[in-house]
This record gives C-alpha cells, structure tokens and sequence, in this order.
C-alpha cells in the first residue's frame, strides 16, 4: 500500500424518496461501489402548504465515499440526469474525509482535500443536531428564526444514552432525532448559537452540536 | 407544490386501470347503459379525489395519533395498562365503522332477528380489542408472530367446527369489514409506534402484523356467539335490490348519508386524540394543528371516496356481475380474475400499508413488489368465488380451510417481516373499495344463476378476499428468502476463488 493515496470525499446527496436509486445507478455507473441510502424526512418550506398541514416529506439520503477525480463527473452526471440545478430537485455536497479504512484498501489517513469554491460562489457548512425524540420542532424553530431555510430530520436512536431506559423488563436505546442543516458559512455562527440557546446545550442530556466543513454544494438556491 | 401534484398523479394511477376495465368490458362483453356509464365515470373521477385528500389526511392525522398512542401505551411499562387500553382503543375504534353497522344488519336478516345490531357490534368490537391488546403485548414481549397466528387459528379451526358453514362465513366476512379504511391506518401506526419505542433487533418485523391480529378478533367472536346462542342456518333473504336512476340524483342522495357515517366513524378517534393530548401527550401547537387539519381532510376524503364508491361502482359491479352471468357464464371466472386484479389497487389502506412497509424497511422491500403479490392473491380469491357460485358443489371451507392452513404453514418458512405484512395485507385488501365492488359483482352473478343464491353465497366472497393474501405475499417471501439465499452462496463461491 505504498502507492499514492487519492483524496477521498464524503459525498452526500438529499432527494424525494423514490430516488435514492437514482443516485445509487450514476454513483455506479461512475465505479463507486461504497454507498448507502436511507430514509429521512426534509422540511417543506412553502407557507401553503405548511398551512394545510404539511410540515415535512419523507427523502431518501444518499451517502457514497468517492475518489476526489470523481467528484466533478458525479456533480456534473447528476446535475445533467437529476436536473440539480433547479430549485426544489435535492442537494448534493460534499464533506473532506481524514481517515478510511477497510478491508481491500488497509488503512490510511488522507490529507483532507483543499477547500473549494461551491458552483454559486458561496462557501456552507453543515450542522448537525442530536437531540431525544420529541426535541425537532424546537430545534428547527430556532434555526429557523436565525436564518436557516430548512433542514432534515434523520431518526435514530440512543446516542446519548446516559440514562438507562428499560421497557417491560428490557434495556432499550432511547430514541433520537439527528437534524442536518446545510448553512451558509456567514450564518453557522447565528444558527448554532440560536439552537444552543433555545436548548440549553450545555446541561448534561441536553444534546449534542457540531459542525461539518463543505467542500462543494449544489441544488442549494434559497441559500 | 410538486408532492400535492405528485400524489395527485399516483392516486389517479391507482384508480385509473379498474377504469379503464370497466369502459373496456362495457365496449365488449357487457354494454352498459349510457346513463350508468356516466354515472360510473364521475365515481371515478369522486373516488380520485377523495382518495388523494383521504390518503393526505391519514398520514397528518390519523397515522400521528396512532403512533403517539403505541408510544404513550408502552411508555407506561405496564402490561396492566397496556392490555387495558389496547382493548379500550380497538373496541372503540372498531365500533364505528361503517362497514361493521353494515355487516351488523346483514346478521340480524340472516339469524331471523335473533341477534341484534347492538350485540354484533359489541361482540365483533371486543373480539378486535382483545386481539390488539394481545397484539401489543406480544411486540413488547418479544414473543414470535408465527405463533400467535398459529395459536389464533388453530382456536378458530377448533371453533369452526362447532359452526354451521353459514356463521363461518358470516364471522370470517367480519373480519375483513372490522378493518376498513379508518381503522387500518390506526392499527398499523399503533403497532408501529409501540416496535419503534422498542427498537431492538426484531424492529422491523415487529412494525407489522396487528392488523392482521386484530382480524382474527372478529373470527371467533362471532363463532362463540353463534355457538353460545345455538345458531345454526340462515334464514330470511338479501334485501330487494333498487336500482339507482339518473346521473347525479344518487350522489345528491348519497352524500349526507356518507357524511354520517365518516362523522361516526371519526368521532371516537377524535375525541380520543383530544382527551390523550390534553393529559398525556402535550404536542406543541404546530403538531395539533396538523394532526386536527389531518382529521378534517380525513373526513372529507372519506366521505367523497365513500360516495363515490357506492354511487358509482358498486352499481356497475352488480350489474356486470348479472349480465356476464346470463350471456357468458364461462368468462365469470376469467372477468372476476381481472376486476380482482385491478380493483385492489383502489384500495385506500394498500396504500397506507405499502408506504409503511418502505418506510420500516428503508426502502428494502418496495411498493410494487407488495401491489403485484396482493393483485394476484385478490385475483385469484375473485377467480375462486365466481367458480364457488356457479358450481353449487363447492363449498366456501374447501377453499378457506387448505388456505388459511397454508397460511398458517407458511408463517414458519418465511422470513417474519412477510408474515406480518401478509396478515396485516389480508385486513387491508378487504377495504371499503374491494367489499364494495367485488361483493356487488358476486352477488350480481349469484342472482342470475339459479342455483345460487345472494345471501349464502354473498357471504364468504370478502373472507376469500381476506384470506388470499395470506398466502401470495408468504409466498412472495419464500422467494425474496430463496433469492437472497442463492445470492449469498454466489458470493461465497466467488470470494473463495
């Protein structure tokens, strides 16, 4: 494993469900082959439809680990077959990995890729909130009220853990809410400060914040 | 705007292909007059629409409800209370619906006007409670469905020999009309909330199958009551069938009625989800705001697809049924095999049952896969029913017993999750829209073949239809298991190389 190690990159791309597979063909048709897609609900921000009642949409999320010569065919097939480019058709970026390991490739430890500019000239970063079941609304209000323009509910469960639940007798993993927020780099600072605030972060349980840099965005126009 | 579009697109597709039979077989085997044909094509065009608000509203009202209450019921850690709300809500909900004060006043014709509307209603409505607190308990115990199901049926079987062949198919056809399009959306979210508090490594499989268990509720319920009160043949005769005339004179007439019965049928939920919000679950206002703007669309959905379903098909149902009956008694069959096929998929809870079995499985075992295996279970189940009807001969055990024991076979060769979605798929294809139609068709062609007759042989087509799931969705898990079995020893053998 001595020959030179190419950049990898943590590829994330956000659709309505049904087309996850989408991204899965071109992901392969460009010969990734580590990919995985699950479910999550995205925020609807149209006030019409948040007045008949709808709040959120079931997406799928697609997550690949892809080459760094890669990535600009991926943006470009997607942009060309998914029509990316539009408003309201998903997301797509991309997040510098440190460290892969698996069986074919051993491990090794990448020198993460420079940063660059996103197509529209503007740099994001993404939040990411751990919060328990039940906590969302609160979180995407405050985000919501600090200039976020919406963001993505993935659930799961027990990362917190600190308190024991049991349920008939059995230990179980409390459930949790992840939400992802794509920001624009100027307006992180408000947003996590406004979630931090509104959830009092810092006492134990309360959840957990960070922030992820990304590399390359599209499909991100209110932005 | 695009999902309001997009579902608009997806129901119309749904509704579109038993459409399209219809106008076909009117062009060919069976002309239909013009006024009748009209009259269908704006069912049509009703049931789209109340479909599309209907399917909008259960998954803003109806489905939140019921996962909060799996939530809130198993978040109590006690089996006490579980097992005593859960009979609670089943009883409560299942009492309201529309189809069972149907069901109810068919009984009381056919024992003579022994039994009472009022105590099938609560017999029939506390055999489903019972069987959802069973079914909770079981999630929460983590004891394996094969064997409820198993132990459920084989009581049934013990039952049903103590039943005359008329109560075995009233009881059977009650389970299929107990879980209707109201009730279904409830159980299922009720079920699924419960498994996701659970989580664990059975989560998946554990999303399913109390719909199906609550089916079972029905079966022996009204098999005890008829063996308890000693009733044995059917007496009296179907109501005198009135045919509808005009175009829009029976959906002026239809409505208020359709109104009634959809306030009846959400009223229980309702009032329910206002006194747990108030005590127990406290949602935000945004989240009540949807839920009660989920109830409203519920309710005016209903009521249209309702509507349109009783003004529009359930007359042309009868009528092709009598006409092919008459001039081609040989394409019953064949004709019953393809409206089975299509009609299903009208079905407003398939629908709410294929988007959960995505949404549990990560999107693992797809929509179409669960439409094709249940199109082809209701296929067969009509196929089978016109044969039962046009040869006196065969009886409606002949069919019920092999099938509900291979059913029961099946639930220990099959991966579980497909266990649990084939008996849940059993309560949901036997809707409000395939009751209707297929029922209406059945007892058409039974009233133009002389040795048949509507009231036995109307009883029992829902039952088939109940039933046949059970085994085509098994079925397709036996080979989604082998498939993946012979995937994985293609791999085996290619990584040794």
């Amino acid at each position: 494993m001595d020959s030179p190690i190419d950049r990898k990159i943590l590829f994330w791309c956000i659709l309505d469900f049904g087309k996850g597979r989408k991204v899965f063909d071109i992901y392969r048709d460009l010969g990734g082959d580590k990919g995985i897609v699950f479910l999550g609900r995205g925020t609807v921000s149209s006030d019409m439809l948040n007045l008949l009642g709808i709040l959120d949409t079931r997406k799928e999320i697609f997550l690949g680990l892809i080459d760094e010569d890669m990535e600009d065919a991926l943006y470009d097939e997607l942009i060309r077959r998914l029509d990316l480019s539009k408003p309201h058709r998903g997301i797509a970026f991309s997040m510098p990995v440190k460290y892969v390991g698996s069986r074919t490739d051993g491990s090794q430890t990448i020198s993460p890729p420079e940063k660059k500019e996103g197509v529209n000239d503007l740099e994001y970063e993404a939040i990411f909130v751990v919060v328990n079941k039940g906590s969302k609304d609160e979180v995407l209000e405050a985000a919501k009220a600090a200039g976020s323009t919406g963001g993505t509910i993935i659930h799961g469960r027990g990362v917190l853990s600190r308190e024991k639940q049991t349920l008939f007798n059995i230990q179980i993993e409390p459930e949790k809410d992840i939400i992802l927020i794509v920001s624009r780099a100027d307006k992180t600072d408000d947003i996590v400060n406004a979630i931090k605030h509104k959830l009092d972060i810092d006492k134990p349980g309360a959840g957990i914040i960070f922030v992820m840099d990304i590399t390359r965005a599209e499909g991100l126009w209110r932005g | 705007m695009n999902i309001l579009l997009e579902r608009l697109r997806e129901v119309s597709l749904s509704v579109l292909p038993i459409t399209i039979i219809v106008v076909v077989l009117s062009l060919t085997v069976v002309p239909i007059e013009s006024t009748l044909l009209i009259r269908f094509l704006i069912g049509a065009l009703v049931v789209v629409m109340g479909l599309g608000i209907f399917l909008f509203g259960a998954s803003l009202g109806v489905a939140p409800i019921g996962n909060l209450m799996g939530h809130a019921l198993a978040g109590t850690n006690s089996p006490w209370i579980v097992g005593i709300l859960g009979t609670l809500l089943g009883f409560l909900i299942t009492i309201a619906e529309p189809d069972l004060q149907i069901l109810a006043g068919q009984v009381r014709q056919a024992s003579g006007g022994v039994v009472s509307n009022t105590l099938i209603l609560v017999v029939v409505s506390a055999g489903v409670g019972i069987m959802v607190a069973i079914g909770l308990l079981r999630i929460l115990y983590s004891k394996p469905l094969n064997i409820v199901f198993t132990l459920a049926y084989s009581f049934i079987f013990l039952l049903g020999l103590k039943t005359s062949e008329e109560f075995l198919a009233i009881s059977v056809d009650a389970s299929g009309a107990t879980t209707g399009a109201m009730t279904t959306p409830f159980i299922l979210a009720l079920g699924y909330g419960v498994s996701q508090l659970k989580g664990g490594d059975t989560f998946e499989e554990d999303s399913f199958g109390l719909v199906g268990q609550a089916s079972a509720g029905p079966i022996f319920a009204i098999m005890i009551m008829s063996a308890l009160m000693g009733l044995r043949n059917i007496e009296g005769a179907a109501d005198a069938f009135v045919p509808n005339v005009g175009v829009i004179g029976p959906y002026v007439r239809l409505l208020p009625q359709m109104m009634r019965d959809s306030v009846f049928t959400l009223a229980p939920l309702t009032i329910l989800f206002l006194l747990f919000d108030w005590r127990v679950f406290k949602t935000n206002k945004r989240t009540r705001d949807s839920i009660l703007k989920g109830l409203l669309y519920t309710f005016i959905g209903l009521t249209l697809f309702l509507t349109g379903v009783n003004g529009g098909f359930m007359e042309v149902g009868r009528y092709m049924g009598e006409r092919i009956a008459i001039s081609h008694t040989w394409l019953l069959p064949i004709i019953g095999f393809v409206l089975g096929m299509v009609v299903v998929l009208a079905e407003p809870a398939v629908y709410v049952l294929t988007e959960q079995i995505e949404e549990v499985t990560a999107g693992r075992i797809r929509r179409k896969v669960i439409l094709i295996a249940l199109s082809i279970g209701i296929a067969l189940a009509v196929c089978m029913s016109m044969l039962r009807i046009m040869i006196p001969q065969l009886k409606l055990w002949h069919f019920l017993l092999p099938g509900f024991a291979l059913g029961v076979l099946l639930s220990h060769l099959v991966p579980p999750i497909f266990v649990g979605i084939a008996f849940d798929a059993g309560g949901v294809a036997s809707g409000p829209m395939t009751a209707t139609f297929v029922l209406a068709f059945a007892q058409g062609a039974a009233s133009s073949i002389p040795t048949a007759s509507v009231m036995v042989d109307g009883f029992g087509v829902i039952a088939m239809v109940a039933m046949m799931p059970l085994v085509t969705i098994q079925t397709l898990g036996a080979l989604v298991k082998l498939g993946e079995r012979r995937a994985l020893r293609r791999q085996v053998k290619e990584e040794g190389k």
